[in-house]
């Protein structure tokens, strides 16, 4: 992976974002190390991301700021790491090529090839980290996020990906007999859902991906930078 | 011809037809209505008297920006005259100005207004049923009672305004005000009727609180007077031109 840091002080992130979803959710740096949790047949696993330069740095960058923590990478590579109470955002930088995540044993989830994974499948890495998003019957993608404010909160709606019908039918082999949901989309457009089981949990399955030149202009949402 | 402006404040929205007036022909004539329904089916009532400076007003705003005149409007708390217009299919609400409402209507045979009076002319206390019109702005009581909020279309900062797709501002009082005791103060009357689950009520022009209440009794919602707001416990006046 390759990690390009904003210069500091970070400028606030007020665009596409999702909170956390209890203290294992999503990407985050622990004893140094970066990783997202997934759940196993044999429980809870801290997948880690390969040691790359730009994850090296990215990690040091973190600790140096915070310790360690939650950070969100958006499907186009914006790296955004929620302050204190998930009150404020920043952008502290942009991730691009390949993010690898290695498992307990010998898996493998290398975010750059996935090509083997056909829309429907179960996903085989971690179900709390990307982009929460809703597909519409169209196959459009939308997203909305909360930002306080000194009144109170803002609330925005946007459609951040356009009519997609192959995501659509991907999504539609994820979760049959459904035609919109919940999704999540990961860093590298790839797009997921978590479907009930019969025993009352959930899984997440492989929808498909976008391409990440859909989520272009997103620099407006970087305070300042209108 | 003058430039009509969206207004700053609080869109009402999504609320019933029972909560907004509504300029309508009446024996051709253009009037103020308010739709009324007090448990023996929905009707119109057309306000008594005067008032013709705001159906003006209302008619000017609708005719420039839809290109006809009749239908609802609202007026708030700050006496604010507000003009709904559904532009791209979405409403968009514009400030008429500010008006000194006194409405009264007839309604068998007594008059019947909007200010804080029983039908036999009495004041009405907190806790009594809400007889009069119900036209309003919708406000939330926080769950947990102990804040109060409303939602709205963020405008830009750009005058004249415009709206800024797809973003909505949720206002709380405990973050305007910064003081608790302001805060409590206004939410009392509010929780003593709806109780720590919160949810809407209404405030009309004469800044009057009514909320609607399901006693389960199987004849729907009633709605209840829960007092005035206190102006200096409340949201600041938005600015207007």
């Amino acid at each position: 992976m390759i990690f390009q840091p904003e210069a500091f002080p970070f400028p606030r992130w007020l665009g596409p974002y999702s909170p956390a979803r209890g203290n294992n959710s999503g990407f985050r740096v622990r004893s140094g190390l970066l990783g997202a949790t997934v759940v196993t047949e044999s429980g809870q696993e801290f997948w880690t991301a390969q040691q790359t330069q730009g994850v090296h740095d990215l990690v040091q960058l973190i600790k140096a700021h915070w310790q360690g923590g939650r950070i969100v990478f958006l499907p186009n590579g914006f790296t955004v790491k929620p302050l204190q109470n998930d009150s404020e955002r920043v952008l502290i930088g942009r991730s691009s090529d390949a993010l690898i995540l290695n498992g307990d044993g010998c898996q493998v989830l290398d975010f750059s090839n996935l090509q083997h994974l056909a829309p429907g499948s179960i996903w085989p890495g971690p179900g709390t980290i990307g982009l929460e998003s809703t597909i519409r019957s169209d196959g459009s993608l939308t997203s909305g996020w909360y930002r306080p404010t000194e009144y109170g909160q803002e609330e925005t709606q946007e459609v951040i990906a356009g009519p997609n019908a192959s995501l659509l039918e991907g999504f539609r082999k994820a979760r049959p007999g459904e035609n919109s949901g919940r999704v999540r989309i990961t860093i590298g457009g790839h797009v997921t859902t978590n479907r009930q089981e019969r025993n009352g949990g959930s899984r997440p399955y492989y929808v498909g991906r976008v391409s990440t030149s859909v989520f272009r202009n997103w620099e407006r949402w970087i305070e300042g930078r209108a | 011809m003058p430039e009509h402006l969206l207004y700053r404040g609080l869109w009402p929205q999504s609320v019933s037809q029972l909560a907004k007036y509504s300029v309508r022909m009446v024996d051709r004539e253009w009037k103020v209505t308010v739709r009324y329904d007090l448990g023996e089916g929905l009707m119109y009532l057309a306000v008594e008297g005067g008032e013709t400076d705001i159906v003006d007003r209302v008619n000017q705003i609708k005719e420039a920006v839809a290109g006809q005149g009749g239908g609802a409007f609202y007026i708030n708390e700050y006496h604010h005259l507000i003009v709904p217009i559904t532009r791209d299919g979405t409403s968009h609400y514009f400030y008429g100005g500010r008006v000194n409402p006194n409405f009264t209507f007839e309604f068998e045979g007594r008059p019947l207004t909007s200010r804080p009076v029983a039908r036999d002319g009495e004041s009405l206390s907190p806790g009594d049923p809400w007889v009069g019109p119900r036209p309003g702005i919708p406000y939330v009581l926080a769950a947990g009672g102990n804040d109060i909020y409303f939602q709205t279309p963020a405008l830009t900062d750009a005058a004249p305004p415009s709206v800024r797709p797809g973003v909505t501002r949720q206002v709380k009082l405990s973050k305007v005000l910064r003081d608790r005791a302001l805060v409590a103060r206004a939410v009392r009357g509010i929780r003593d009727v709806r109780g720590h689950q919160g949810g809407r009520f209404y405030v009309n022009e004469h800044g009057s609180i009514f909320t609607p209440v399901d006693r389960g009794d199987g004849n729907g919602l009633n709605y209840i007077y829960c007092g005035q707001i206190d102006p200096g416990a409340w949201f600041p006046e938005p600015s207007v031109p």
